[in-house]
């Protein structure tokens, strides 16, 4: 079967530094992948050359069999390969209702219409209302963004992203900064997806990240280190040795 | 209230006509049935207001700072003056053709404006500007250089309104073509379109990463603004029936971002709010002291900065915000 995702010797150097080097990564349809490594490893790099906000200096990036590395991001995005962010990247002036409700419409492919206002489609109101209630935002969505609490706001961060349809998602950190209590929440609306979407997660929390995965890839200074399972990559010692050695336990 | 409806509601509410804007365009009407004293200077209002709204678009909702919109106005004035002389002397007429012309010359130059930050988008406007000035100048053949376009002459609106000395027919015209103009502006920054130009311009990375073309988006705002000021320009041609170099000069730019400076940007009245108290002391002071308003009026700007917009309209703006949210 042709995987949703794969790159092939991806290559990206800054200056003197390769911050991502010979990168092959291979995801199935449905897959659960996690991304991990120490800090520095060139996780964000990689995100950022799948998603087209860098370009690679070599290698190849396939979309469901379809070359698209030199493909804008939004144009990815059209195709069904969607991104969060480590750091929210959000609409501050717009309130959650109508930054989802944007999301939603360049979906159903209205976001040129420039004589409706927007939402006067039931369907754009269904499903916006539908992604804002799976991420418990439905009592702040007509409040302005910028005066979220940051948890609500990193829901958002999530959200926005399903609002799209994603066939392969990328998802940077998505529990950066939250507090462990709230973590549970920002996966659970991650893991009502289909079984058919595919989704990568980079993240530091082994405990999401092994609960959540069901292969892990492990970069390290740019590289692959190794794949596995969970199981495999737990046992792994060159694993243990990268992480205890770089001051994580 | 079911999520559904109140998310329905709250994104109707967004975009619904509020009474205090009826009641603004009601004063509008008002001031061209009660005013008829007032016709030159409400008609200077009216254009220098399109003119503004046309900048809260491409700097409220686009987010680019422009030092050269005189560009499109003063380009929308020749046209429109210059198709009098091809024989195009029907003012309806004359005002689409400028305006469509206005929105290419918006687009093919968007391809410049669009590049780099925000300094260089000052400099590239003002220089988009200032060539075409200094085009408007050479060619004297064509515009009449330094003497502006002579004897351009209009026949009657649609064929029945002359446009008459004391300016009931010239007023009454550009406030209509200022009100479908603004309802048109205030229809696009609701839709989906203008939704995604504010995304756009507040936060480009997430934009292009729910699929929007950040680029396109604001190449289609730009165009459109353009056009609007191409209008400003034609109107002021067609109601004044004279076109000069002063159309296109920097001071024309520099005013109208005055003029959304006072009122504000991103919600399309401030343009309308700015040129009518700008022009309304211009035209004070030039009374008062015709030697020296110039001064007063730069004065008023600077105690305008120091104290801030924000403190000094504090109470109109709590006032409007009151109707506003009653609403």
């Amino acid at each position: 079967m042709t995987p949703a995702l794969e790159t092939i010797g991806l290559h990206r150097s800054f200056g003197g530094l390769a911050a991502a080097s010979d990168v092959s990564l291979r995801l199935e349809r449905g897959a659960r992948h996690a991304l991990i490594g120490p800090n520095g490893a060139g996780k964000t790099t990689l995100l950022n050359l799948l998603s087209g906000v860098l370009a690679p200096s070599a290698g190849r990036i396939l979309l469901d069999g379809a070359d698209i590395t030199t493909l804008a991001p939004d144009r990815r995005v059209r195709r069904g390969l969607v991104r969060t962010f480590q750091v929210n990247q959000l609409f501050p002036a717009l309130t959650p209702l109508q930054s989802v409700g944007l999301a939603v419409s360049r979906r159903l492919g209205l976001d040129t219409q420039v004589w409706r206002r927007i939402g006067s489609r039931p369907a754009v109101i269904d499903q916006s209302v539908e992604v804002l209630a799976r991420f418990g935002l439905l009592d702040v969505m007509d409040r302005p963004t910028r005066g979220l609490a940051y948890g609500k706001q990193r829901l958002l961060e999530i959200a926005l992203a399903i609002a799209c349809g994603p066939r392969v998602l990328l998802l940077d950190e998505p529990a950066a900064g939250v507090p462990e209590g709230e973590r549970d929440e920002i996966l659970a609306g991650v893991a009502a997806l289909p079984d058919d979407v595919t989704v990568l997660l980079i993240e530091h929390d082994m405990d999401l990240v092994f609960r959540f995965a069901r292969r892990i890839s492990v970069l390290v200074a740019g590289r692959i280190l190794t794949e596995g399972t969970p199981a495999e990559i737990a046992a792994d010692p060159r694993v243990r040795a990268v992480y205890l050695g770089d001051g994580h336990a | 209230m079911t999520p559904r409806a109140r998310a329905a509601a709250s994104l109707r509410a967004a975009s619904r006509w509020r009474p205090a804007e009826y009641a603004f365009w009601a004063a509008a009407l008002a001031s061209w049935l009660f005013l008829p004293g007032q016709y030159l200077l409400l008609n200077e209002i009216a254009i220098a207001g399109l003119f503004a709204v046309s900048l809260d678009l491409v700097l409220g909702y686009g987010g680019i700072v422009s030092l050269g919109h005189a560009a499109f106005f003063g380009f929308g004035a020749y046209v429109a003056g210059l198709l009098t002389m091809a024989g195009v002397a029907e003012p309806l007429t004359g005002l689409l053709i400028a305006g469509v012309a206005t929105t290419l010359l918006g687009l093919a130059t968007s391809v410049l404006v669009l590049r780099g930050s925000d300094l260089t988008r000052i400099m590239v406007t003002l220089s988009v500007s200032l060539v075409l000035l200094e085009i408007a100048n050479r060619m004297t053949w064509l515009t009449g250089g330094a003497d502006g376009l002579q004897g351009i002459a209009f026949t009657p609106l649609l064929g029945l309104f002359e446009f008459d000395m004391f300016g009931r027919v010239a007023y009454g015209y550009s406030l209509a073509v200022l009100f479908v103009l603004f309802a048109l502006a205030r229809r696009l920054v609701v839709s989906p379109f203008g939704w995604s130009v504010r995304a756009a311009s507040g936060n480009p990375l997430r934009t292009a990463a729910i699929g929007i073309p950040v680029t396109r988006r604001l190449v289609g705002v730009y165009g459109f603004a353009a056009g609007l000021a191409g209008v400003a320009g034609a109107l002021l041609a067609q109601t004044s029936q004279f076109v000069s170099l002063d159309v296109l000069a920097f001071h024309r730019s520099a005013e109208v971002l005055l003029m959304l400076v006072i009122g504000g940007t991103g919600y399309l009245y401030g343009g309308l709010i700015g040129a009518l108290l700008f022009k309304v002391v211009q035209d004070r002071l030039a009374e008062l002291t015709p030697q020296y308003w110039q001064f007063w009026i730069g004065l008023l700007l600077v105690l305008l900065v120091l104290a801030g917009r924000e403190r000094l309209f504090a109470l109109p703006r709590a006032a409007w915000r009151a109707v506003w949210r009653r609403a």
